[in-house]
């Protein structure tokens, strides 16, 4: 059984995800947030296998969230949902660690596989076009590309700090600073 | 009462400034609301019995999502800053590329080290231009004797919105040439140079 949890600002798409996913077997909605502080509370008291969170969660970037939810000690996957699963949110997707991007409005089976996959490891989205990696290279410093490297090849950021000989916490910052550089290439979305 | 031609300039930029506000407002009311609630309508149409009844009303809300996000993009591009000031070229190159059409950018000259008034006239072209490329698009930039020179050309699928790129050029103190050959058309802008227009590094 797949433990779901819900991150969404909007009510009505949290009660429709609820009532997709409660009518699926093999998953089971465990819970939602409709805000950032929501999230942690909402993690201790489930412990989700897998959370659909929203591109955007007021006031926050989902990217910012997702990278703040797989900080955590055993994080969840994370399942990022939006408006906008495009190839061009390939880049700052897997750079902030989400697991898989599924766009929003596609049909219940195809969510439902996407959680799956992701509980299971293996990716959802699409894959990163040759020439938004060589735009996104070009909007970054030297000390940036190794690290995004090895977060495209979806190395955990522990792994990635060991393969270029500095600390988590310095990738996570590069990390941090790589989503800030690539903001221009995504959704800037207010709700 | 004297109105100068840099009077007039710096009025449609207000008038420019103010209209892509609204539109961005616009935007964004689209995607928080009308956007999310077909979403959620999706969700409680797969959540319900199947039959042909609900296919049909799938497709024609699913429909009507894609409809409203693409409103909502087009009155809110992709990087546009909420202060009414345009993308950029790298900003609307990469929207380009988002729906497959191919664009080389030959940048001579920093879009973003324009003034305000050249950067609306540049985005003016290239709202113009790169929405009529079908597969292929080049922005080219370069500094020619005192003048920021911005080439677009597009292997044209649809007519191109021309009238109105025209006109703004013109009140922001530029000049637009416009070549249609074939199945292509070409865009060239020309804007006396201010201040600085940075060369790229």
């Amino acid at each position: 059984m797949i433990r779901a949890a819900i991150v969404d600002d909007h009510p009505a798409l949290r009660a429709g995800l609820e009532a997709v996913l409660r009518a699926e077997p093999g998953i089971v909605p465990v819970g939602s947030a409709a805000t950032v502080p929501e999230i942690w509370p909402l993690l201790q008291r489930t412990k989700p296998d897998v959370i659909v969170l929203d591109y955007h969660i007021p006031p926050e970037d989902g990217l910012l969230v997702c990278q703040q939810i797989k900080e955590q000690l055993l994080a969840p996957k994370v399942l990022l949902y939006t408006a906008y699963a495009s190839s061009s949110l390939a880049i700052p997707a897997a750079v902030a660690g989400a697991d898989g991007v599924l766009s929003k409005g596609v049909e219940a089976r195809e969510l439902y596989e996407a959680i799956r996959r992701v509980s299971r490891g293996q990716p959802v989205g699409a894959p990163v076009p040759p020439e938004l990696l060589q735009d996104a290279q070009a909007q970054l410093e030297a000390e940036h590309l190794p690290v995004l490297d090895g977060l495209l090849r979806g190395e955990a950021p522990a792994a990635v700090a060991s393969a270029i000989g500095t600390d988590v916490t310095t990738v996570r910052a590069l990390a941090r600073d790589i989503l800030r550089r690539l903001r221009v290439a995504v959704p800037e979305v207010s709700a | 009462m004297t109105t100068t031609p840099s009077d007039v300039r710096a009025a449609a930029v207000r008038c420019l400034t103010a209209t892509q506000r609204e539109r961005r407002r616009l935007g964004a009311r689209l995607h928080a609301g009308a956007a999310q609630e077909l979403t959620a309508a999706l969700l409680d149409l797969d959540a319900g019995p199947p039959g042909p009844g609900q296919a049909r009303a799938r497709d024609a809300v699913h429909r009507a999502l894609v409809e409203v996000r693409e409103v909502s993009q087009e009155l809110r591009p992709l990087g546009a800053p909420d202060d009414g000031g345009p993308p950029g070229v790298g900003a609307r190159a990469a929207a380009a590329r988002r729906r497959g059409v191919t664009v080389d950018l030959e940048l001579h000259v920093d879009d973003a080290a324009l003034d305000l008034g050249d950067r609306l006239a540049v985005d003016a072209v290239l709202e113009a231009g790169l929405p009529a490329a079908g597969r292929h698009a080049t922005v080219a930039s370069s500094d020619e004797a005192g003048e920021v020179v911005l080439r677009v050309h597009a292997d044209r699928a649809r007519p191109p919105a021309l009238a109105a790129a025209e006109d703004l050029v013109l009140l922001l103190g530029g000049a637009l040439a416009v070549r249609e050959h074939g199945d292509d058309v070409d865009l060239v802008l020309r804007l006396a140079q201010r201040d600085a227009a940075a060369p790229v590094a």
